[in-house]
This record gives C-alpha cells, sequence and structure tokens, in this order.
C-alpha cells in the first residue's frame, strides 16, 4: 500500500476535531472519511475499505474501548488497524486492552501522529 | 461409867466402895428407887426417882426421909416397913403409898422395900412402882428381887469376894458374857482360867491392894464362850472394891458394859475415815474441813503441796494469808457468811503457790451436819482453774474487742432480735446516723424508725428472718427523719439472718455504710456518663473502645446501626473483616502497628454496611494513658466519609473533565496552527499562500477559541458563586429575541439537531441578559448532548402564573432518572452509569443555570423520565412595564 493513499476513518463526535484531523491528514495524502455515529463505524470500514480507523475514546452515548472491542469480534474488522485518541491522557492501557494497536493523546503533536498512523499501518 | 445411863446422887455417909457400889446398882434400875440408911437417911437415888417426885438429888440426900417437906412421906405405914425392913430378915410387905405432889395431885404408888445387904450398913431400898404397873410386878420384895433386878439390869454385874475373888453373885448378862460357865464360888482364875493371861487378875489385886477403884474403858479381851470358841469384846468395867467393916478391901464389885459393837462401829468409822483421807489426799482437788468455829481442821496434802503451807501455818484461818492481798476480803467474807448462814458457797480468787505465783482458785464449801442435825461446819475443795480464768480473761478481752471493735467501728452495726425487730445491739455509728439516742436499745427498729415502713424495709426484714436469705442493698436511697424532717440518706448495707446453735433465725444482723456522698458522686457519674453515652451514641460516627491490647470493650450505637449487628457479635467478630478487601491487609498492619508503638492511627477505608455496601470511613484511633504513661485503651471512630469521598471523586472528574473539555479545542487549534506552519515553510514563496486553507483554518481556530473562552468563563463563574462574588448587569430586554438570538447561534455551530422555537408569549424581562443567555445555552447543548439519536429539540417561551414567564427546552433523548433530579443541579455533578459517563462536560453548567436563576428571584425545573427525554424550564419575573 502507498502512503499517502491509504484510507482513514476517524470517529470523533466533536465536529472540530473530525474537521481538523480531516484537513491535516488529506494535506499528509490521506483519504479521510469523519463519522461523528460510531454506530456506523463498521459499514464505512467495509464500504470504503478503510484501512486505518482512528477512534476517539469519550464518544457521546457511547464508549471509544466498546467500539474497538466490538470491531475486534466482528470477523470483518478484526484485524483492522485502530488508533485511540483521548484527551484524558493515561487512557493508553485501557484502549490497548479493549484492542487498539496505538493510542495518542490529545492535543497531538502532528509528526507524533503521522509517525503513529505510519507504524500502525506498516507494523 | 457411862454417863448416859442417869444422873446419880453421891451417898457421901457411906464408904466409898458402898456407896459406889450403890450408886452403880440404883442407876441400872429402870425404876423410882430411893435408898435409905438405917436411920431413914436417904443415901442415894436415882434419875427416876428424883425425876417421878419432883426433886434435885443434891437437895434431898443426906436428910432424913420423914424430914422431907412435902406431905405423905410421914406416912405411918411407909415408916412402918421401913422399920420392919431394916430389922435383919424383916419382912415387907408391898403397899400402897398415896402421895400427893405439890399441885395437889395424887397419885397412888405400890412400893417395895428390900433390905439391901451391905456389909458394914443396914439400908433398905425402895422401889416406888406407878400403881397402873403393880400387877405386872413379880416377886417378893427381898434380896431375891434385888437379885431379879441385879439379872434383869442391862449391865453385866458380879460381886467377888476374898483374897481369891470367889463370885459371889454375877447376873444373867454376866453369865452371857463369859459363855455361861458355872462361876459362883470358884475364884476368878479357875473360873475364867483366860481372864489371868489378860492381866485382869493383876488389876484385881492391884484394886484390892489399893482400895482404889479401877476403870477400863473399851479394854479388849477374849472370852471363851464354849470348848473351843471365843469372842473378843470390848468393854467398859468398874472394878469397885467392897470394903469390910474394918476398911479392908473384902470384895470387888464388878460392873461391865459390852461397848464391842460400838468399838467397833467407831473403828470402822475411823477406818472408813482413814481410807477418805487417803483418798481425799490422793484427789487432785485441795479439800478443806471447818469446824462449827470456822476454823480449818483439815486440809489435805494436796493444799500443802501447792501452798507450800505447813500444817501450823494452815491451822484455823491461816489459809487465808496465802490469798491474794486484794482477794483476802473478799475470800474471807464469802466463807464467813457461808457458815454464818450455813449456806453453800462459791469463791473465785487468787492463791500463792508453792512457788509464789499467784493463780486463780474456785473455792467451794458446804455446810455439814451431825446424824443428829447439828451443825458441824463446812467442807469444800479448791481447785485452780487458772489456765480456764485465763482463757475466760482472753475471750472476755476478745469479746471486749469485739464490742470495742463494733462500738467504734465507723461502719453501722445493729442487731434485731425476733420477728419484732427489737433492737439489741446498735453502735454509735448507727445511732447517730439514725439520730436518735442510745435509749432506742430494746425497742422494735419500726417503732424507733416508723418512716421506713412506708419505704418498704419492714417488708425486707421479714422477708430475711422468714428466709434466711440474706439481703444486700446498694446505694439504697431511704428518707430518715431529722429533727422532724425526712432526709435523704444512701445506704450500702447486709441484713443477714442471726441464728441461734440449732439454726433457728433468732434476729438480724445489720451492716451498713452510708454512702450518701458517695451515691450523689456515683448518681452523677453515671448520669454523666449515661450522657456521654448518649452522646456517644447519637453521634453519626462509629465509636468504639478497645483496652491496650486492642481487644474491643464498647461500640456505640452508630456502630450497631451502621452494621445491624450486636454488640457482642461485634466484640467477638471485631470489624475488621467488615472493612473492604482492598484496604483490609494494610489496616491490619497499621492498627498492629499502632497497638504495639502507641502511635496515633489514621486510616480511610472502606467499611461494610447493613445494606451490603461499602462506605468510606476516616478511622482513627487515639490511645489514651493512664496517669502511670501507659496507654490504658484506645478510642476509636470511624467518621463516613462517603459523601466527602463522592464530592472528592466528582472535582477529580471535574478536574479531569475540565482537562478534556479543554483539550478538545486546544487540540483542534494545534493541528490548525501545526498544518498552517508546516505548510508555510514548505511553501516558501508568499504567493503559494494562497493555495492555503487559510479562512476556514482561521474560522475554525477563532470557533475553537470560543469555545474554551466559554469554559473558561463557567470556571470563572463557579469560582465567583462559590464566593458568592458573581455580579449581575441588570438590563430590560425581550426574552423573545434573546432565544431567538441564542438559538440562531447554536444553529450555526450544529446542524445535526433541529432546534424548534415557539413563542406562545412575548414579554420583556429585566435580568443580566448574558447570563440568562448563558442558562438557555447550557439548556439546549445539553440537550443536544444528552440526545445521541433523536435530533428534535423544542424551545416554547409561555406565560406562567404570577406575571411570570417560563422557557422550556424540550428534547426526546436520554433522560434522566427520577432519583437524580435534585443531584444534577449540584455541583460537579454528573449522573453515574455506562452510557451517561461517556458524555463529556464539567458537570458545573446546570449548577451554574440554577445559580443564576435563583439570583434572578426565579426558578428553575425539571420533568425527565429516563430513555423519554427531558424538558428543563427557567420561570422569571415579567419586568414592570414603564
Amino acid at each position: 500500500m502507498i502512503m499517502g493513499k491509504a484510507k482513514i476513518l476517524v470517529v470523533d463526535d466533536d465536529s472540530g476535531i473530525g474537521e481538523m484531523l480531516k484537513t491535516l491528514l488529506e494535506f499528509y495524502g490521506y483519504q479521510v472519511t469523519v463519522t461523528e455515529q460510531p454506530e456506523e463505524t463498521e459499514k464505512i470500514i467495509i464500504n470504503k475499505e478503510i484501512d486505518l480507523v482512528m477512534l476517539d475514546m469519550l464518544i457521546s452515548g457511547i464508549n471509544g474501548t466498546d467500539v474497538c472491542a466490538r470491531l475486534r469480534k466482528n470477523e470483518d474488522t478484526a484485524n483492522i488497524p485502530v488508533l485511540m485518541m483521548s484527551a484524558l491522557h493515561d487512557a493508553g492501557e485501557k484502549c490497548r486492552l479493549a484492542g487498539a494497536n496505538d493510542f495518542i493523546a490529545k492535543p497531538f503533536e502532528m509528526d507524533e501522529l503521522i509517525e503513529k498512523i505510519d507504524k500502525v499501518l506498516k507494523p | 461409867m457411862d454417863k448416859t445411863d442417869g444422873e446419880i446422887s453421891d451417898a457421901s455417909t457411906l464408904s466409898t466402895g458402898a456407896s459406889n457400889f450403890i450408886i452403880n446398882l440404883v442407876n441400872t434400875l429402870q425404876e423410882p428407887v430411893l435408898v435409905l440408911d438405917n436411920n431413914h437417911g436417904i443415901l442415894a437415888g436415882n434419875l427416876h426417882f428424883f425425876t417421878t417426885f419432883r426433886m434435885i438429888g443434891e437437895e434431898v440426900v443426906g436428910k432424913k426421909l420423914s424430914a422431907l417437906n412435902s406431905s405423905g412421906w410421914a406416912n405411918p405405914e411407909l415408916q412402918e416397913n421401913i422399920l420392919s425392913a431394916l430389922s435383919q430378915n424383916g419382912n415387907f410387905s408391898d403397899f400402897d403409898f398415896n402421895y400427893t405432889f405439890p399441885g395437889k395431885e395424887k397419885q397412888i404408888f405400890r412400893v417395895n422395900g428390900s433390905y439391901l445387904p451391905i456389909k458394914n450398913q443396914d439400908c433398905v431400898l425402895l422401889s416406888f412402882k406407878n400403881k397402873i404397873d403393880t400387877n405386872t410386878m413379880a416377886g417378893p420384895g427381898d434380896f431375891k428381887y434385888l437379885e431379879s433386878i441385879l439379872e434383869h439390869a442391862p449391865a453385866m454385874i458380879c460381886i467377888l469376894r476374898g483374897p481369891d475373888f470367889i463370885f459371889e453373885i454375877a447376873n444373867e448378862n454376866y453369865y452371857h458374857l463369859i459363855g455361861k460357865r458355872e462361876i459362883i464360888g470358884k475364884p476368878v482364875r479357875v473360873a475364867i482360867p483366860e481372864a489371868e493371861e489378860q492381866g485382869f487378875i493383876k488389876l484385881l489385886e492391884e484394886v484390892k491392894r489399893s482400895g482404889k477403884p479401877f476403870k477400863g474403858m473399851e479394854l479388849p479381851i477374849k472370852l471363851k464362850i464354849n470348848e473351843v470358841g471365843e469372842r473378843h469384846s470390848f468393854l467398859d468395867f468398874v472394878y469397885q472394891p467392897i470394903f469390910d467393916l474394918n476398911g479392908q478391901v473384902d470384895g470387888i464389885f464388878v460392873h461391865v458394859i459390852d461397848v464391842t459393837e460400838k468399838v467397833l462401829v467407831r473403828k470402822q468409822i475411823e477406818e472408813n475415815e482413814a481410807k477418805l483421807r487417803e483418798i481425799i489426799d490422793t484427789v487432785p482437788a485441795m479439800i478443806w474441813i471447818t469446824n462449827e468455829l470456822g476454823e480449818s481442821i483439815y486440809l489435805n496434802k494436796n493444799w500443802y503441796d501447792y501452798t507450800g503451807q505447813n500444817l501450823k501455818e494452815a491451822e484455823g484461818f491461816g489459809w487465808v494469808d496465802v490469798v491474794h492481798p486484794k482477794d483476802q476480803r473478799y475470800a474471807e467474807e464469802s466463807f464467813r457468811k457461808a457458815d454464818k448462814e450455813r449456806s453453800k458457797f462459791s469463791a473465785s480468787f487468787r492463791i500463792k503457790n508453792y512457788k509464789g505465783e499467784y493463780r486463780w482458785v474456785i473455792d467451794s464449801g458446804r455446810p455439814k451436819f451431825s446424824p443428829e442435825g447439828e451443825y458441824e461446819g463446812m467442807i469444800g475443795t479448791v481447785v485452780d482453774i487458772h489456765e480456764e480464768k485465763l482463757k475466760e480473761q482472753k475471750l472476755a478481752n476478745t469479746q471486749y474487742q469485739y464490742s470495742e471493735l463494733i462500738h467504734s467501728s465507723t461502719s453501722l452495726i445493729s442487731t434485731f432480735k425476733g420477728e419484732n425487730f427489737i433492737i439489741e445491739i446498735a453502735n454509735d455509728a448507727i445511732i447517730e446516723a439514725w439520730g436518735k439516742g442510745r435509749d432506742v436499745i430494746g425497742k422494735p427498729l419500726l417503732e424507733v424508725l416508723p418512716e421506713v415502713v412506708e419505704q418498704g424495709l419492714d417488708k425486707i426484714l421479714k422477708d430475711v428472718y422468714t428466709t434466711g436469705k440474706p439481703y444486700r442493698g446498694y446505694e439504697m436511697p431511704l428518707y430518715l427523719e431529722k429533727d422532724g424532717k425526712l432526709e435523704l440518706f444512701h445506704f450500702n448495707f447486709i441484713y443477714s439472718p442471726q441464728k441461734d446453735v440449732n439454726g433457728n433465725i433468732v434476729g438480724i444482723v445489720n451492716v451498713a455504710t452510708e454512702v450518701t456522698t458517695q451515691a450523689v458522686l456515683n448518681k452523677t457519674i453515671r448520669e454523666s456518663e449515661s450522657h456521654f453515652r448518649q452522646m456517644a451514641d447519637l453521634m453519626p460516627t462509629k465509636v468504639s473502645n478497645t483496652n491496650a491490647a486492642g481487644e474491643f470493650i464498647y461500640f456505640n450505637q452508630g456502630w450497631l446501626d451502621y452494621t445491624g449487628l450486636t454488640v457482642e457479635q461485634l466484640k467477638n467478630e471485631g470489624w475488621s473483616k467488615l472493612i473492604h478487601e482492598n484496604e483490609r491487609k494494610d489496616f491490619e498492619a497499621r492498627w498492629k502497628r499502632s497497638l504495639q508503638t502507641g502511635e496515633y492511627f489514621e486510616m480511610e477505608l472502606r467499611c461494610l454496611n447493613k445494606s451490603g455496601n461499602y462506605k468510606w470511613h476516616l478511622s482513627r484511633a487515639e490511645p489514651v494513658k493512664g496517669e502511670n504513661g501507659n496507654i490504658s485503651m484506645w478510642i476509636n471512630t470511624n467518621t463516613e466519609i462517603q459523601k466527602l469521598k463522592e464530592e472528592e471523586k466528582r472535582k477529580g472528574d471535574f478536574l479531569k473533565m475540565v482537562s478534556h473539555e479543554l483539550k478538545t479545542p486546544v487540540t483542534s487549534i494545534k493541528g490548525y496552527v501545526q498544518l498552517l506552519l508546516t505548510m508555510i515553510s514548505k511553501e516558501e514563496s508568499v504567493a503559494s499562500l494562497t493555495s492555503l486553507p487559510l479562512k476556514p483554518s482561521l474560522e475554525r481556530i477563532d470557533h475553537q477559541i470560543k469555545r474554551l473562552t466559554r469554559l473558561i468563563s463557567e470556571m470563572l463563574d463557579l469560582s465567583r458563586i462559590e464566593e458568592n462574588k458573581l455580579e449581575l448587569q441588570k438590563q430590560v430586554f425581550c426574552i423573545n429575541k434573546l432565544v431567538d438570538e441564542t438559538v440562531q447561534d447554536i444553529r450555526f455551530t450544529n446542524t445535526q439537531h433541529h432546534i424548534e422555537v415557539i413563542h406562545n408569549f412575548k414579554c420583556r424581562i429585566e435580568a443580566d441578559k448574558d447570563r440568562i443567555g448563558q442558562v438557555l445555552i447550557n439548556f439546549i447543548t445539553n440537550a443536544i448532548k444528552y440526545s445521541p439519536d433523536s435530533k428534535d429539540i423544542v424551545v416554547r417561551i409561555q406565560k406562567h402564573t404570577n406575571n411570570q414567564v417560563a422557557v422550556s427546552v424540550k428534547d426526546q433523548g436520554i433522560g434522566i432518572d427520577k432519583k437524580n433530579h435534585k443531584n444534577i443541579f449540584k455541583r460537579f455533578y454528573r449522573i453515574g452509569g455506562k452510557k451517561e459517563e461517556t458524555y463529556s462536560g464539567f458537570g458545573i453548567g446546570l449548577y451554574l443555570a440554577k445559580e443564576i436563576v435563583e439570583r434572578h428571584s426565579g426558578s428553575i425545573t425539571v420533568k425527565s423520565k429516563k430513555g423519554k427525554g427531558s424538558e428543563f424550564c427557567f420561570i422569571l419575573n415579567v419586568a414592570s412595564k414603564k
């Protein structure tokens, strides 16, 4: 897979974050889809052949970790790389336990974000 | 001679021999007898004669019969008969003699006259028999009669004649004495051969030679009574010489009285007495005998051994000398009084023993009388009772000490005798406590202290008296009358039954202590303790006590209420197992360390309540030290800090949320800024800047900054409200217009939800426009936030009662359980639950909204059901028209 062409799904209920990530990651050549509806995650992954999910930990109405765990249980999404994010800087352990490949605390350093995305995409 | 035979008058005119013979003779006769000489002179008369004719022997002897100054004695028949009798071999006929006594009394006597053949004297013996008896009289009045008299005389009589002492006459008794041997006409040594070897012949010869009579008293003699047998006798006898006309001893009149029996009896008595004395001397007691004068005539050996006195020292009243000087008077008086009254006596005094020690003795005596009833003195014993006396004194001393103890005791001691509870003993202390005098002794208790009856003491006493079970009273209040007033006292006391040797209850012993002060103090202490206990029980804090070793001794009500366990269960099992397992090990280790070191203990822990929930507690234990500085106990308090903990958690959550909320816009801003910086550094020419998404990026940065500002403002508001420094900038404005503007703004940033505004009422209000806007934003953003699935939100402005306006925001979201309706307006409160936790927010929005509305004299309400959406509403006064 050629870098810059990878398809990323951002799941975050805060529109500000979603918009910012879309702008930022598209600048780096990724194809970005944003959703504020976590229940649509699987559908989007399958329909849009998503390569990586960026999943917020705290989404109104649902826990990001639950979404992650759900993905892992689903045959179709079990192997999708998941990078979880949260303003709670100490949530990494929880996320990894839920099946996330990696975790990044908000606010991000852009270099670190790109680095983590690359790493998760190319283990 | 035996005097008991009677008085005789001495025939002084006769030669000694003749006179003695006559005297002996007449005295043996049992009837009145008078002996006259040939001149009718009275030679002798026996006692019977003188008493019968009421004469005094000494006055008549020597006088002529006819000269007696009494009628009758000159009787011619009497004179004639006397003359007849005096003529040798004269015939003397019995005749009646009519005698008139000086008192004109007459009596007839039968007179018998006998010629008495006394060698050189012609005498006549007249016997007078009461006429009544004359018929029984035997024999003619001659010598034979005399012989017959001799025969019947109680004495043994014989007459010995000549140098060989030939038996002339002997009476029957004499024959009997010598075993009825033929003796008349035989010399003594032939007739009674054994007499010579026993020295009797020598005695006879001596009488014959000297002419003096011999009197033998109780002489032992052995006389043959038959061929083989002999008799041992004791004899009183008289050998009376009989003189012839020349004054030579011609014969011997022998008058013998057998006193064998008397001697033997006496000897027996003497032997017995000797034995008795021997016995007396060997008995341990000292024995004494006094005579009728009170003089000591006998003391046994023990006395002499004991006192060291000798016979001489002890005789008479010598015994008094060894009596203790202080006791002498008493001892002597005791004896003398009994001696005088001839009564028994007993006296205890001290006498000095041979070592010079004074020892206590008891001297007892009783009078002694002869068989005839004559007082002979006293007989008694002296017994050493020193040891007993000492014991008695010791006992008396002990009793005295007990008595002293009772009387000087500060305890109140009394005894009540019988079923009427007569006060028998009462010491000074109890009499004082009763407020009475010593005169109460002997009176019934319930009469002395009538006031105790209605206080039930009589029942207690009766109960003890009937059941025999002791009764103990502890700090018993008792009103006693003092100076006419009832005063309250408190007593500790015991009523014990008093029993006699047979175990029967005869009374009650009361030993009491007045404890009024103590009781009052104890009451105060108890009240105080009860006070503190109540306080301890009322405290929401759980209070417990342990001893120095950490063993529980007390749990307050708080513990019981919280755990639902009993004190016993808590004591036995302790409460460490109620501690949450996360803290239990730590607790046990730290508590153990505190017990060892005495260090103050403090930790927070969760403890299980009776509903099965763990609640946070602050557990503390403080050692309490005794006077010696050692730990006497620990006071443990467990204060529930669940609410504090929750508050703390809410604060923690709040800070977490603040950080989250603040970080979200910052993340956005930072993302744009970093992107722009990267792009600028890549596109080095300014011209290429035009290709940058500059405007939308800056707009988004601006939006996020506004969001950040609003968050910061809320936090400032919070601290202002906390410090009561929230200032309202009031103005009058149209509420409808504010709602429209606010909704418009929200619609601008939130395109997902449909917000409908319904104006049922239009009005102006006087308020801080920004703050009210803030409240409205909070309502609408909450509605949006908590309605992830339902997008319709309705904002309605309508008229409320009392000239008020109500603005409500209704959503179709997750709703709120009714139990949380109050809590949601609390600071930092965010509803728990898995779903709710996923919502971001400070947890201060509704709190601020409520504070703001209430500061506008308004109110805030919520209508909601879980899963059925919520409707929040604030109500404000409509501005007065100007």
